[in-house]
């Protein structure tokens, strides 16, 4: 007996202990599996889709290169190529980059954190299917001719309907801004998970670095996604409506576009980069068989980076005419977030060099990174200093830039994760025969493509031109482009022959921990995850604690098997992970399948105009929802259980220790960050077009602004009155009450400006887009408030099961809250300035 | 709670970029351009005194791991705060 002495559960165990656990976490048969949840399943289909983009989008780059290889080609049409390069850019940033690391989370974090499953599987079966059919039906555009064609960032005035009528355009809103719907979903579970559901022991020093990256990386969509969210909504009011956001001749102003894509575009830049540097710092501790050197200092520099990426988003509009000052804050930015690249940089180089170093294909895809991504960043200095910025501005220096920086920085790093974590999901893992040639080809053809541009830019080669003439130095270079391009194209195919040849998805019969790596994802594992959830006291646990993965195999550590019979995971605390709770965990159903596929089919009816058919859709994808809902909070009076170690948790939390609170306030955050631009946006007009902006005399009565803030307060303290009625016995029909004075503030608020058309200018725009958002929101905090009603007389709800009154109650405030910033906006701010 | 003090160093470095961009687009966009050094010193002032603050208090932490961060944080924050003051304070004004 060599093993530690005091595990939590003791040998041997019941006989049909291990039985029940495997049953209740086997995903479901036949039709029935399109239901799936675990996110070993989810994860797998989540890579294999944002994969499948990533090969669509480059089947559309071999195109452009083709057409590009020699000058005066006719191979394809200026029609036909605008459309390519804005879904090429489109689906590479939105369907496959975004989502393959959104994707590498959910499939690698519950088994890395020593959770079950993550805290909302559902939500990330939504998430999945959202996306994915989302996906399929905006990349079929290109086969009807209704493909976007304005470029993947989508510049007004270009992109308006004068300029860009039909409905082009409209898919590119609306897809891009429901797809980014299901990303901010995703991050909220990955949150939740990184949080709550660490193994015991997995103190924050001690969580993985992919853990950290992508905790970062989710905190990084909370804020910045809702930027282009609320831009590809004003953006749509204005081509189908009118509302004049984007116009100079009515006060709008089409520089607010590239301040809020921007907002979003450049922190997407590194939310793309730093889960793939979280992946690096993961593989190449085990292929040096060494723990990462600076642990702390790349944790500092994930974190730091996170937020200097915020800074920067103006170094894309360098050449907008923005003052020199305002400009060179955006520069000094962009030279300092080199400074936390360069200590993970740093950290990666000593670690090869303190190990010893085994070349395996995960580890050449590494050091294929490391070259490829220093000279990205190194341009991307260059490109930092404005006066460069300005001379090579819109020219193939930049489409160098960004593909070393996007490629190098995260398809390198995905590349050496698919070879890396293949043999955790799969009976065999790659060959590390063909794996040479895969990385041989995809290293020389992307420098064969794109060390070329460098120089075809510099000698004045303009972006998102179709064709050139002969004659002015570009043609040699185009045509090596080409060729490197079709050399990275091999490598992928060799890559997808390998990958039908030996990827057999399997989690128990997986081919196992064959780098000898020291993470808990590489414990013997099945659908559940691990057997039992084991106690850490180390970052690399394999390593540093002897005998564990038999231990855990075995049962002997905690919740062993299914303590209710149903699905279950361990809720730790955010930073010591000290168990608290076990939170049951939903099975299997077809309500957020079917939510999914609806609400996709309600967007494209929208963008097709098709409103009658896109009413019945949007009607069956919500009650899908609020049915899946009503199934959620399971009841409060269940004993506790025994996890082992003479713990016993109890089944059912409220407030801060429960997982929907945390979503809740994510969620808020989510929200506010969006309000946040919408404010921006105005203020931001009225520093453009002062004019448009009312004198006292003939702004909206204050009257109304005053009612409508006091109706909205009372409403709140409706909402606490109810709360009162809930810690007594439950009841919480006082939110009735709170309903009619939040209908009768948003009414009175809309009175107010009744004299106001948002067609006549930026002004009465963006304040009618103010309302429009504290009307949804208003809505939506109804539809949550009656929820929670009828749940108190389903006898759902009562004194200790108040998890629905409680997310009602968070959200209702918030509403309040963000309604009266935006009254005091729209009645003070024209008061104060004139 | 306690772990979010670990980005608070980085978050006076957002206030303070923020401060600099919209104070100064608003002094130049209203014609008061000399006011834009003021700016920068006045906001660069405050920063630096509760960051440098924070990576002081970093040094009270509960467990080492978060005060060792909230430190590193608040210190390279402190280097942002200078990059942007120089910054402001180097480039011509409202040009």
């Amino acid at each position: 007996m060599n093993r530690p002495v005091g595990l939590p559960n003791p040998l041997p165990r019941p006989p049909d202990e291990y039985a029940r656990l495997k049953a209740i976490w086997q995903p479901p048969r036949g039709l029935r599996f399109v239901t799936v949840i675990n996110n070993n399943y989810i994860g797998v289909l989540y890579v294999g889709a944002a994969f499948l983009f990533f090969i669509l989008a480059g089947i559309l780059a071999l195109l452009m290169r083709t057409q590009l290889a020699v000058p005066n080609n006719d191979f394809i049409g200026p029609e036909l190529y605008n459309q390519l390069f804005t879904m090429h850019g489109t689906m590479m940033m939105f369907l496959f980059a975004v989502p393959a690391v959104e994707a590498m989370g959910i499939l690698l974090l519950p088994n890395m954190l020593g959770a079950r499953d993550l805290p909302f599987p559902r939500l990330s079966a939504y998430a999945f299917w959202a996306y994915f059919i989302g996906g399929l039906v905006f990349f079929c555009s290109l086969f009807f001719g209704l493909a976007p064609k304005g470029g993947w960032f989508m510049y007004p005035p270009l992109t308006t309907e004068a300029y860009s009528p039909g409905i082009n355009e409209d898919f590119w809103l609306l897809g891009i801004g429901f797809i980014e719907i299901s990303a901010i979903a995703g991050a909220i579970e990955i949150i939740v998970g990184i949080l709550r559901t660490r193994a015991p022991g997995m103190t924050l020093a001690r969580m993985p670095v992919f853990a950290w990256a992508m905790l970062v990386f989710a905190v990084m969509i909370i804020f910045a996604f809702p930027a282009v969210i609320l831009a590809t909504l004003l953006l749509e009011l204005e081509r189908a409506f009118h509302w004049p956001f984007f116009t100079a001749a009515k006060g709008g102003d089409p520089l607010l576009w590239q301040h809020l894509f921007w907002f979003f575009g450049h922190p997407e830049v590194y939310i793309i980069f730093l889960p793939a540097a979280g992946m690096v710092s993961m593989i190449v501790p085990t292929m040096a068989q060494t723990p990462l050197a600076g642990y702390r200092l790349v944790v500092l520099a994930l974190i730091a980076t996170g937020f200097l990426s915020f800074g920067l988003w103006v170094h894309h509009m360098f050449a907008t005419g923005i003052p020199k000052v305002s400009r060179s804050y955006f520069q000094a930015a962009s030279m300092a977030v080199a400074i936390p690249s360069g200590i993970q940089f740093f950290a990666w180089i000593a670690t090869i060099a303190k190990g010893r170093m085994h070349f395996g294909t995960p580890a050449l895809f590494i050091l294929g990174f490391l070259f490829i991504f220093l000279l990205g960043g190194l341009t991307g200095v260059m490109v930092a200093v404005v006066p460069f910025d300005l001379q090579v501005h819109d020219t193939y220096f930049v489409v160098a830039h960004l593909h070393y920086v996007l490629i190098g920085g995260m398809v390198f790093p995905l590349f050496a994760a698919f070879y890396y974590w293949m043999p955790y999901t799969s009976r065999h893992a790659l060959s590390e025969r063909l794996g040479r040639w895969v990385f041989g080809f995809m290293f020389v053809g992307f420098n064969v493509a794109f060390f070329p541009m460098h120089i075809t830019g510099l000698a004045g080669m303009p972006r998102r031109v179709y064709t050139y003439q002969a004659g002015l130095g570009w043609d040699a270079l185009n045509m090596v482009s080409t060729i490197g391009a079709f050399m990275i194209a091999v490598g992928v195919l060799i890559f997808l022959i390998d990958v039908a040849r030996r990827f057999r998805m399997s989690a128990e019969g997986n081919a196992g921990n064959v780098w000898n790596a020291g993470t808990l994802e590489w414990l013997p594992n099945g659908n559940y995850s691990s057997r039992s959830i084991p106690a850490v006291s180390s970052r690399e646990p394999l390593w540093d604690q002897p005998g564990l993965a038999k231990d855990v195999e075995e049962g002997r550590y905690y919740l062993p098997g299914t303590a209710t019979g149903g699905r279950e995971t361990i809720m730790t605390s955010a930073v010591d992970a000290r168990p608290q709770w076990v939170l049951r965990m939903p099975m299997p159903g077809w309500a957020p399948v079917i939510a999914a596929w609806l609400t996709a089919v309600f967007f494209f009816m929208l963008t097709f105009k098709l409103v009658l058919l896109a009413i019945p859709a949007g009607i069956i994808a919500i009650g899908a929802l609020l049915h899946w809902a009503w199934g959620l909070d399971p009841p409060a009076h269940a004993p506790p259980v025994d996890i082992g170690g003479g713990l016993r948790l109890p089944l059912y939390a409220t407030g801060p220790l429960s997982q929907a609170w945390w979503a809740m306030v994510l969620l808020m955050l989510v929200s506010a960050s969006l309000y946040g631009c919408v404010l921006f946006s105005y203020l931001y007009l009225w520093t453009v077009s002062p004019g448009m902006w009312p004198d006292p005399d003939s702004s909206p009565a204050l009257a109304f602004g005053m009612t409508a803030a006091v109706l909205a307060a009372a409403s709140s303290a409706a909402v606490a009155y109810a709360n009162r009625g809930v810690q007594r016995n439950g009841n919480c029909t006082g939110l009735l009450l709170a309903v009619p004075l939040l209908v009768a503030a948003s009414a009175v608020n809309l009175a107010g400006h009744g004299a106001l058309s948002p067609q006549e200018s930026g002004y009465a725009a963006i304040v009618y887009a103010i309302m429009s958002i504290d009307a949804f929101f208003a809505t939506v905090s109804i539809v949550l408030a009656l929820f929670a009603v009828a749940r108190w007389f389903a006898g759902r709800l009562d004194r200790e099961r108040r998890v629905t009154f409680d997310n009602a109650r968070l959200f209702w405030h918030y509403t309040v809250a963000q309604t009266l910033a935006g009254l005091l906006m729209v009645f003070g701010f024209p008061r104060l300035v004139n | 709670m306690h772990a979010l003090w670990i980005s608070s160093g980085i978050v006076v470095w957002a206030l303070h970029f923020t401060a600099l961009y919209g104070l100064t687009a608003l002094a130049c966009a209203r014609g008061h351009g000399e006011a834009v050094p003021w700016i920068v010193a006045f906001a660069t002032a405050i920063a630096a005194v509760v960051a440098a603050g924070i990576l002081v208090k970093g040094y009270r932490g509960r467990s080492a791991f978060i005060e060792w961060m909230t430190m590193s944080v608040a210190a390279l924050a402190l280097l942002g705060i200078a990059y942007e003051a120089t910054a402001g304070l180097l480039s011509p004004l409202c040009e």
